[in-house]
Formats: structure tokens, C-alpha cells, sequence
């Protein structure tokens, strides 16, 4: 895996970014792991604004992984302005979140996720998810040329 | 409307009646006038004063505007003097007058006068406003009275009828919104429920995994033991979660009733727990041909919860035995589900249904207890009833009604 990827974290629960964390590294993820606690966060790392304005552009994010449920600004939200935004829309969006309901499903799907998983209960079976996660989005999958 | 015809008859009656008298009366007035010039006319006559004469004559017919002629003639025809009126447009009935000048014996001449009823008329045609007037009032009262009592007697209850289903529909339908509002609050209870409890379960189970997997070094056997416990109890808890919120699903979901072959039904699931089991011999006898009228989903998930139970309750049963038939019963046609497997207590039968109740602990069959909640929830639904019947380790059988709304059961 390329040291060189930036994976986005976007998780307001700390319990879940702990299991999130460890799961990707013992998988051998070894990418940097930038973690955001809310939407309002998530953007501003994005467009590199406010506290990340010196965020380099090297730094850009080649997999975004997006929790649905956050204060201030929500996952649905964050989905919408990455898919509307030139410099952003190619960057690969994974929804992880608690929710099975079917509408959270169908919208994310709809406003351009392009995968949608369930976060397990059972920590075996949410580290597998990871994994399967990791190796296909980080390895198999082709990703355009960093700009 | 007889009545005004009537009515209408019995005022002509009235001013024909009238009229004629008028008529007579005019008459006799005019005559009077005439008789009042007679002693004169003879004088002037007598005298041979015949200038006078038309005088006399044209004062008559000046005075009278209804006079249309008057003649003065002699017995030889000769006209003496004569009055004309210039013909009017209002010209009616007339009628002719004579009188005759006489001296003695000998007639001198006669005075011929021609009339009309002009005044009669007036007043008749006023006597026939008048009449109409009052005929027309004396039905307008009638009118107003059977309006009215037609009004208090079938109107007003009917008004009264209609005002008192206005409410009722008013009532139902801020029924219905509350209900709505119910059901959508559940909807949203139920998401947060599962969003809100399966967060922190996760971080239990994810935490107690990492202590095992970073911190097996400092762990004694029985340690592990107590971690797997605390995953398990997880694990639990989550199947938990998952069949509330599948029950709180089976009273929002919409209902759709249709014809639904339960026969059919009933051997896909068999097959499917065949599937899952494959090393186990059971015998499965299903009645052909049950066709109910009822949502095939919801139906599904009831012999779903029915066929599975038999299926584990009988997994310790040498022989074991499923039934699916039909009976007409006292409440009608009553399906039942029945085996031969562990039975259950009949004194404990009532928490046989409530939600999360096992008569068995999770060791021996493993199990939430919310799937003969989910049972009784979707025959509610369907209007039906449910019962149990059972004996300890000799079986235990399952009938349910689906009740007769429009048709079969």
C-alpha cells in the first residue's frame, strides 16, 4: 500500500475512531491517518481553510472514509459539497455508519457514495470489513494521478 | 298549486258576480240621468224648441265621458238631435239605453243613448287585483306555514344528522393525524434506538477484543474466558436490538392484504431450514391448497417465527414431527402449526406471547423470545386470533385465525 495515500477519517465518536484506527493498521494500512470530528472539519480540511489552511496540497485525501451521524455539519451534507466540487469529486467516498436504514442507504448511494458499509458490532467481523475495505480502495482500485 | 287554482276559480266566480251588478247598476244610473232630462226635452219639444233639445243632448254626453252617442229620434225617424263622442282607443262592452218623451198617449220621440262600461271596468279590474292580491298573501301565509313546519318536522334533523357526522369525520381524522404523528415518532425512536445502543455495544466488544489480542501476555486463561463472556454478552445484546426494532417494524409496516397460498409458503420454508440443517431428519406434513386472504410479507415472517420454532424445538426430538394444516373451527377456519418437540409448561402458557419471555433458558434453545411476540403482533393486524397449546417434552401446537375481512380467512 503507498505510503503516500492520505486516508480521511470523518467519525465524531472516539470510540469508533480508536477501532477504526486500529483496525486499518492491523491490516497493514500504514497510510496516514488524518482524523476529523464533524462535517464543518471535513471541509475545512478539504478546501484547506481555517485551521487547515496550511494544509499542503500533498495532503489531499485519496480515500474518504465518512461517518453519517456528526453534529454540526452531517455526513449527507459533506457527501453533497465533495460531489459538487470539481477539485473534490474524484476522491473515493466509503460511508461507514452504524445506520442499516434503508433512506440513508438509498441517499447516499444517490448523492454519489461510492460504497456503502455497515459498521459491525462484533469488532472480528468490523476489523474483516476494514480489511476487504483497505485492500480493495488502497490496492486493487485505480486511482487517478495526484494532482 | 289545487288550491291556487281554487282559490283563483272562486275569485273569478266572485268578480263575474260583481261585475254584473256593476253593470245593472250603471244602467239604471244612466237611466236616471236620462229620465232627469225627460220632463225637460218634452217642455222644449212642446214648444217647439228643438236647438235646446241638442243642448240638452250634448250637456248629457259632455258630462258623461262614457257615453258613446246619444239620439234623439222621431217617431218618423227623424233625427232630432244627436251627440257623438269621438271614438276613443279604450272602447269596451256597450250598451244601449232608451227612453221615450210621451205626451199622454202620443210619442213624441224616443232618446236612444249608447254607452259604455269604462267605469265597471275600472273597478273590475281593480276587484281583480284586489282579489289576486289576497289570494296570492293568503297562499304566501300557507307557503311560509309548511315551509316551516316541513322544516322543523324533516329538515332541521336532518341538518342536526349531518352536523353530528361533520364532528364524527372531524374526530377520525384528528385520530388518524395523532396516530400518524405516533407512528412517526416510533419511526424515529426506533432508528436513534439502534443507532444510540449499538454505538458503546461496539466499543465493548471492540475494546475487550484488543485487550485480548494486545494484552494476551498478562492474561491467565480464566481472563480470556471473561473477555469471550464480555463478547458474547455483546453479541447477545445486538441480536437484541435487531429483533426490537423488526418487531417495532411489524406495526408501522403498511399492511396489503391479498390471496396468499400458505401450502407453498410453508414448503419454501421447510426447504430453506433443510438447507441450513441438512443433517437432520424431520417429518413435515404441510395441507395442500391453504390459500388466506392476508400481506404476504407480514404472513411470511409469522410461519417463518411458527415453522422455525417446531423446527428447533424439535432438534432434540428423535422422530420429529411437523404439522401445517387447516380446521374449521367455532371462530373459523383455524391454521395450526404443531410437532412433537420439547413442548412447553401450559401453566406458564400466558408469557407464551409477551415480548422477550422464554419458558427455556438460552442454553437449551437458543433464543430472544420475540418471535411469538412478532407472531401475535401480525395476526393483531390481520384481525385474527392466537392460541398455544403444549405438554413439557410431548409437543406443541400453534393455531391462529386471520380474520374474515372480505372473504376467506
Amino acid at each position: 500500500m503507498s505510503e503516500n495515500n492520505v486516508i480521511l477519517l470523518v467519525e465524531d465518536n472516539e470510540d469508533d475512531i480508536e477501532l477504526t484506527v486500529r483496525a486499518l493498521k492491523k491490516n497493514n494500512v500504514v497510510n496516514e491517518i488524518i482524523t476529523v470530528r464533524d462535517g464543518e472539519e471535513a471541509l475545512d480540511y478539504l478546501f484547506a481553510r481555517g485551521p487547515y489552511n496550511e494544509r499542503p496540497k500533498e495532503k489531499m485525501p485519496n480515500l474518504i472514509l465518512l461517518d453519517l451521524k456528526m453534529p454540526k455539519v452531517g455526513g449527507i451534507e459533506v457527501l453533497k459539497v465533495i460531489r459538487t466540487t470539481e477539485a473534490l469529486k474524484h476522491i473515493p467516498v466509503v460511508v461507514l455508519t452504524t445506520s442499516d436504514e434503508e433512506r440513508d442507504i438509498i441517499e447516499s448511494y444517490r448523492l454519489g457514495a461510492n460504497s456503502y458499509i455497515r459498521k459491525p458490532v462484533d469488532f472480528v467481523q468490523f476489523t474483516e470489513a476494514i480489511r476487504q475495505l483497505g485492500l480493495y480502495w488502497l490496492v486493487l482500485n485505480v486511482l487517478p494521478g495526484k494532482r | 298549486m289545487v288550491l291556487f287554482a281554487f282559490l283563483i276559480a272562486e275569485d273569478i266566480a266572485i268578480v263575474l258576480n260583481q261585475r254584473s251588478l256593476l253593470m245593472e247598476s250603471e244602467r239604471n244610473h244612466m237611466r236616471s240621468e236620462l229620465e232627469l232630462m225627460q220632463t225637460a226635452i218634452l217642455e222644449s219639444m212642446l214648444r217647439n224648441d228643438y236647438s235646446i233639445v241638442s243642448v240638452f243632448i250634448a250637456q248629457l254626453g259632455k258630462r258623461h265621458k262614457k257615453v258613446i252617442d246619444l239620439h234623439v229620434v222621431a217617431p218618423n225617424g227623424f233625427v232630432i238631435a244627436e251627440y257623438h263622442r269621438p271614438v276613443t282607443a279604450e272602447h269596451s262592452e256597450d250598451y244601449t239605453i232608451s227612453m221615450d218623451i210621451d205626451y199622454g198617449k202620443k210619442n213624441l220621440a224616443t232618446v236612444k243613448m249608447k254607452a259604455d262600461y269604462r267605469e265597471v271596468q275600472s273597478i273590475v279590474t281593480g276587484l281583480n287585483i284586489q282579489m289576486f292580491a289576497a289570494s296570492s298573501i293568503f297562499i304566501l301565509i300557507l307557503g311560509v306555514m309548511l315551509w316551516y313546519t316541513q322544516k322543523k318536522t324533516a329538515i332541521e334533523p336532518l341538518e342536526e344528522e349531518i352536523e353530528i357526522r361533520a364532528e364524527v369525520e372531524e374526530e377520525l381524522r384528528r385520530s388518524s393525524m395523532a396516530l400518524e404523528a405516533v407512528n412517526k415518532e416510533l419511526e424515529s425512536f426506533a432508528y436513534s434506538v439502534s443507532h444510540d445502543l449499538r454505538s458503546p455495544l461496539r466499543a465493548v466488544d471492540g475494546f475487550s477484543q484488543a485487550l485480548m489480542e494486545d494484552c494476551s501476555a498478562g492474561l491467565t486463561e480464566d481472563c480470556r474466558m471473561f473477555i469471550t463472556r464480555i463478547r458474547a454478552g455483546c453479541q447477545r445484546m445486538e441480536r437484541l436490538i435487531a429483533d426490537m426494532l423488526k418487531l417495532s417494524r411489524i406495526t408501522r409496516m403498511e399492511m396489503k392484504r391479498q390471496d396468499v397460498d400458505l401450502s407453498n409458503m410453508a414448503r419454501d420454508i421447510v426447504a430453506e431450514l433443510k438447507e441450513q440443517d441438512p443433517g437432520r431428519e424431520v417429518d413435515v406434513k404441510i395441507q395442500d391448497a391453504m390459500i388466506a386472504r392476508a400481506d404476504p410479507a407480514l404472513i411470511r415472517m409469522l410461519l417463518d417465527n411458527l415453522l422455525g420454532n417446531a423446527w428447533k424445538f424439535t432438534s432434540k426430538t428423535p422422530g420429529a414431527k411437523i404439522e401445517f394444516f387447516v380446521e374449521q373451527g367455532p371462530q373459523g377456519r383455524e391454521y395450526c402449526v404443531a410437532d412433537n418437540g420439547a413442548g412447553f409448561n401450559m401453566s406458564y402458557s400466558d408469557k407464551l406471547f409477551g415480548a422477550f419471555q422464554r419458558l427455556h433458558t438460552d442454553k437449551e434453545f437458543a433464543g430472544t423470545g420475540i418471535g411469538l411476540a412478532t407472531v401475535q403482533r401480525i395476526i393483531a393486524r390481520h384481525g385474527g386470533t392466537v392460541r398455544a397449546k403444549g405438554e413439557t417434552n410431548k409437543g406443541a401446537s400453534f393455531y391462529f385465525t386471520l380474520s374474515t375481512k372480505g372473504g376467506q380467512a
